[in-house]
């Protein structure tokens, strides 16, 4: 699969600014989370699933736009979608998961340097098994959106480049 | 022993974007084990196209096309690439390699899609590298290769998952005189290309001259 993905020029930009983004979204939502309640942390986790969502389907559908020459030849070769598919998806899931727990990090961290003024919980929230399960919550939704977001991006790209891998062998 | 036939065209049309004039009208072509056939024609007859239907990249507009015995036309396109990946090696007029990748990287690129392991993989390219005498070139990145360096490649890559059917696609254009001969000697010598089919579409005599079989296609769009 590595080949794959180094044949299908994965832009490394894309993948960091995916990390990135999950990154960002996880650390809000930690601190959201910590902060509000009855029921509100459920919005939040349907909120970074959204998210997530969003972004990876542009992302990953914007990556595989621009190696729409490279994805031809895989197919010509006799890549089927689903090698594509499970190479790309891989990646973006990787970074993607990375993102996550460097958001758990900062968030928490920011949590705790900022306890005097959380509302509703403080450092020994961290140890609160509900405060727990809203960040398994939020980890699982982020998660999510990112597999189906980034999936739903690959196939979208890959039924177009399918269609272009016969008209760029065409026009040669 | 009688050759047996591999590749099937009955009644094939082919026309592009939904337009009346077919590229092909009507065109019957059976080919067998072993044979080395050459599409002659001008640029622009369709020879492109004759090898894309072959190889299921496109699907004809009438007709029927049969790869040992298999409609094309039924298949989808994940047993299209399946298809493509055991049963064809394709070398196309620009090579197609991918140029982020190394020379034996594009090489055992279609023994990925076989389920073959890297180092299996490995071993295979590198072989065929010291079958055409590039091994010291192995780990060079293909985007900085001539036009005939590549042609090489693109040749030693369409043997790697050695298929029965090799296709070629104008193999000897934009080539200079001494990197055709060695082209033209790949095709000739039986070290790689024994007991193939081959079909080489091309506008080079030096090609039609090494052919079993010469067929001429016509331009039929003006």
């Amino acid at each position: 699969m590595e080949i794959i993905a180094r044949g299908l020029q994965m832009e490394r930009t894309q993948l960091r600014l995916g990390l990135v983004i999950a990154l960002v979204i996880t650390v809000n939502s930690v601190m959201l989370v910590s902060s509000i309640g009855n029921g509100g942390q459920y919005v939040i986790a349907g909120l970074a699933f959204a998210s997530m969502f969003l972004v990876e389907y542009l992302l990953a559908k914007q990556s595989l736009n621009t190696s729409k020459r490279n994805v031809s030849v895989l197919h010509q070769l006799g890549a089927k979608s689903r090698s594509i598919t499970i190479s790309v998806l891989a990646r973006f899931l990787l970074f993607g998961f990375i993102g996550i727990l460097g958001g758990y990090i900062l968030g928490v961290t920011a949590i705790i340097v900022l306890q005097p003024i959380s509302i509703m919980y403080g450092l020994q929230a961290l140890l609160n098994q509900g405060f727990i399960a809203h960040l398994v919550t939020i980890g699982i939704a982020g998660i999510g959106g990112i597999l189906t977001g980034s999936y739903l991006g690959i196939t979208r790209s890959l039924q177009t480049t399918h269609n272009d891998a016969i008209s760029f062998s065409i026009r040669q | 022993m009688g050759s047996k036939l591999v590749i099937s065209l009955e009644n094939v049309s082919k026309s592009y974007n939904g337009s009346s004039d077919n590229v092909f009208e009507k065109v019957n072509l059976k080919i067998e084990s072993g044979e080395l056939l050459v599409a002659h024609g001008p640029i622009g007859s369709g020879k492109t196209t004759l090898l894309n239907l072959i190889s299921g990249l496109t699907k004809p507009t009438k007709g029927q096309i049969q790869i040992n015995g298999l409609d094309l036309g039924a298949m989808g396109n994940n047993r299209l690439a399946e298809m493509r990946a055991r049963t064809f090696g394709i070398v196309h007029q620009t090579q197609n390699l991918i140029p982020e990748l190394t020379i034996v990287e594009n090489i055992e690129l279609p023994l990925v899609f076989l389920g073959i392991g890297k180092e299996e993989r490995r071993k295979r390219a590198t072989e065929i590298l010291r079958k055409i005498g590039i091994t010291k070139m192995a780990e060079r990145l293909v985007g900085n290769l001539s036009v005939g360096e590549r042609e090489i490649v693109a040749i030693a890559r369409s043997m790697i998952g050695n298929p029965a059917i090799v296709l070629m696609d104008e193999p000897t254009e934009a080539l200079d005189p001494i990197m055709a001969e060695m082209v033209l000697s790949l095709i000739r010598g039986d070290s790689l290309l024994r007991k193939k089919t081959i079909i080489i579409t091309t506008h080079d005599r030096r090609i039609a001259s090494i052919a079993g079989r010469v067929i001429h296609i016509k331009r039929k769009i003006p």
